[in-house]
């Protein structure tokens, strides 16, 4: 398998993303630094992309692209032009009925994500509507993720990389345009921000359906149907969406407690921008890549190739992460500093930030460990394990962040969603490696 | 998996090198000495730490390079023949 020149594409894509990214983080924290207004809007942006990565990224990936990549392995391109357009029908249905309930319930949805909000009337309205302007961009991602995990599947991974950038990009340009407007800091920009998010979704999807009929793979819409490939998907799916939302799970439930805190909620923001960068690149990209390539030779090749696989991705993702982890502990602050301490970001804003980004980093091997083995037990669609790892790791964090919150406030945050995925490394050695179906272990 | 102990030996060479470094340049490393200023001195330690890294990880034995050159022609090879993995 071409493992290096996948990863290789992926790891390019994700960074160019991530740069692009960065530029949208430097620029926003000039323009709505860490105030009232930004914690109001980072609470509504997490919401759609809390959905995303539990339901779209996480159940996709562990659950409808080795189904799909089955399908094209057994039936060629008709049969899993059928499977998808299944999926589609069931997927869309579904989509806009959650889309529709979350509009009505949305003060509901607010309250349960940021409960701290509610002593502020004005910044609780505010993220409530900045809320409705961005949720749409969950149905947008959820039909991308699907269009994602198809071009991957069939090993066309470039375009579904550079996709996500189409974000950056519209938000860069929004960005842009609330400088040159002098909103910065204002409400009016993070509305401005918060239409751009929406906008952007569509984008993203469009150039996703363009890039499938490009090579030749439309599909037509049918009517939503519970088929044995839906029930099939659904099966392997809801374990996923908890197993594939380790983190999001977490970083949830750091976002709840740490909406009582002034401020709070936007440090973690910008640490968690920083420690995805690492994360991004190497456990992202390998995860991406390892799924088809292990589904594939769990069906094709012997067990030991795919435990080979495994073993060098495993390796070769810590000879990345492991300086990346130690720089991130070691000089926090400076990086924060450089990066984001201008306008409306100041001194004391950076030194909150970087706490909290070295408490985060602490946590980034064992985060990106779990991204390494995860892919095995998918890919043998083997859901129970890792949630089961999930569910050990949220007890862990909650426990710690509410232990921890007193006495560090939102440091003590970042540590418990460190400490937790870890945790399940110790709970349960022995499967680490998914060794069931083979003598020889990873570790 | 003996590489481990060593990959972490090397980063937290590195990170004392980090340490070492991120002093020498604190005079640049804030807002005001200006965007440009403090974006070299960034990666300058940046690129230091990513040297630093390879240079320990080398002496380590963490990454054997020779080898890992090795990987790739072998990579390359194999992939010329029909039913290789």
């Amino acid at each position: 398998m071409n493992l290096l020149k996948n990863f290789a594409t992926v790891g390019v894509a994700t960074l160019v993303s991530r740069v692009l990214g960065f530029a949208r983080d430097v620029f926003m924290a000039t323009m709505i630094g860490s105030g009232p207004i930004a914690d109001a809007f980072f609470v509504a942006f997490r919401l759609p992309n809390l959905f995303r990565r539990l339901f779209a990224e996480g159940a996709f990936n562990a659950a409808f692209v080795p189904l799909f990549a089955r399908a094209v392995e057994e039936g060629g391109a008709p049969r899993a032009r059928a499977f998808a357009e299944e999926i589609l029908a069931a997927l869309l249905f579904t989509l806009i009925l959650v889309t529709a309930l979350a509009e009505l319930a949305m003060p509901v949805l607010v309250y349960a994500l940021a409960p701290g909000f509610a002593d502020d009337p004005a910044k609780f309205g505010l993220s409530v509507d900045m809320t409705r302007i961005m949720f749409p961009y969950l149905l947008c991602m959820s039909l991308t993720a699907m269009a994602s995990g198809m071009l991957n599947s069939m090993g066309r991974f470039a375009l579904a990389g550079f996709v996500p950038s189409l974000l950056n990009v519209v938000l860069v340009g929004a960005l842009a345009w609330i400088w040159l407007d002098g909103t910065a800091g204002t409400a009016e920009a993070a509305f401005v921000l918060s239409w751009a998010v929406c906008a952007a979704g569509f984008i993203q999807l469009g150039a996703l359906v363009i890039g499938l009929r490009a090579i030749g793979f439309s599909l037509r819409p049918r009517r939503p149907r519970m088929t044995p490939g839906v029930k099939r998907l659904l099966v392997l799916g809801v374990p996923g969406v908890i197993a594939g939302g380790i983190t999001q799970i977490n970083i949830v439930v750091g976002t709840i407690i740490a909406s009582t805190q002034a401020s709070a909620v936007s440090y973690l923001y910008y640490a968690d921008r920083l420690y995805q960068l690492p994360l991004g690149v190497v456990g992202v990209a390998i995860g991406v890549v390892l799924l088809p390539d292990i589904t594939r030779q769990l069906r094709s090749a012997t067990p030991e190739t795919a435990i080979h696989t495994q073993n060098r991705a495993l390796e070769f993702s810590m000879a990345l992460t492991l300086p990346a982890a130690v720089a991130l502990m070691v000089v926090p602050v400076e990086v924060i500093r450089v990066l984001f301490e201008r306008g409306a970001f100041t001194a004391a804003d950076s030194a909150a930030t970087g706490a909290a980004l070295a408490a985060y980093a602490a946590g980034l091997p064992a985060f990106v460990a779990i991204k390494v083995f995860q892919p095995g037990y998918f890919a043998r669609e083997d859901t129970k394990t890792p949630t089961i790892h999930a569910g050990i790791s949220m007890v862990v964090n909650v426990g710690l962040a509410l232990a921890l919150f007193p006495a560090f406030a939102h440091v003590g945050i970042a540590a418990a969603t460190s400490v937790a995925p870890g945790s399940t490394r110790c709970c349960s050695p022995p499967v680490c490696c998914g060794a069931a179906r083979s003598p020889r272990t990873a570790c | 998996m003996k590489r481990l102990p060593l990959l972490l030996l090397a980063s937290l060479l590195m990170g004392a090198g980090l340490w070492f470094g991120a002093g020498l340049l604190a005079p640049w490393l804030t807002p005001s000495a200006g965007l440009l200023a403090s974006a070299a001195a960034l990666l300058a330690l940046v690129t230091g730490g990513m040297l630093l890294f390879a240079v320990f990880a080398a002496l380590t034995g963490a990454i054997d390079f020779r080898r890992y050159g090795g990987m790739v022609l072998a990579r390359a090879a194999r992939r010329k023949t029909p039913g290789g993995p």
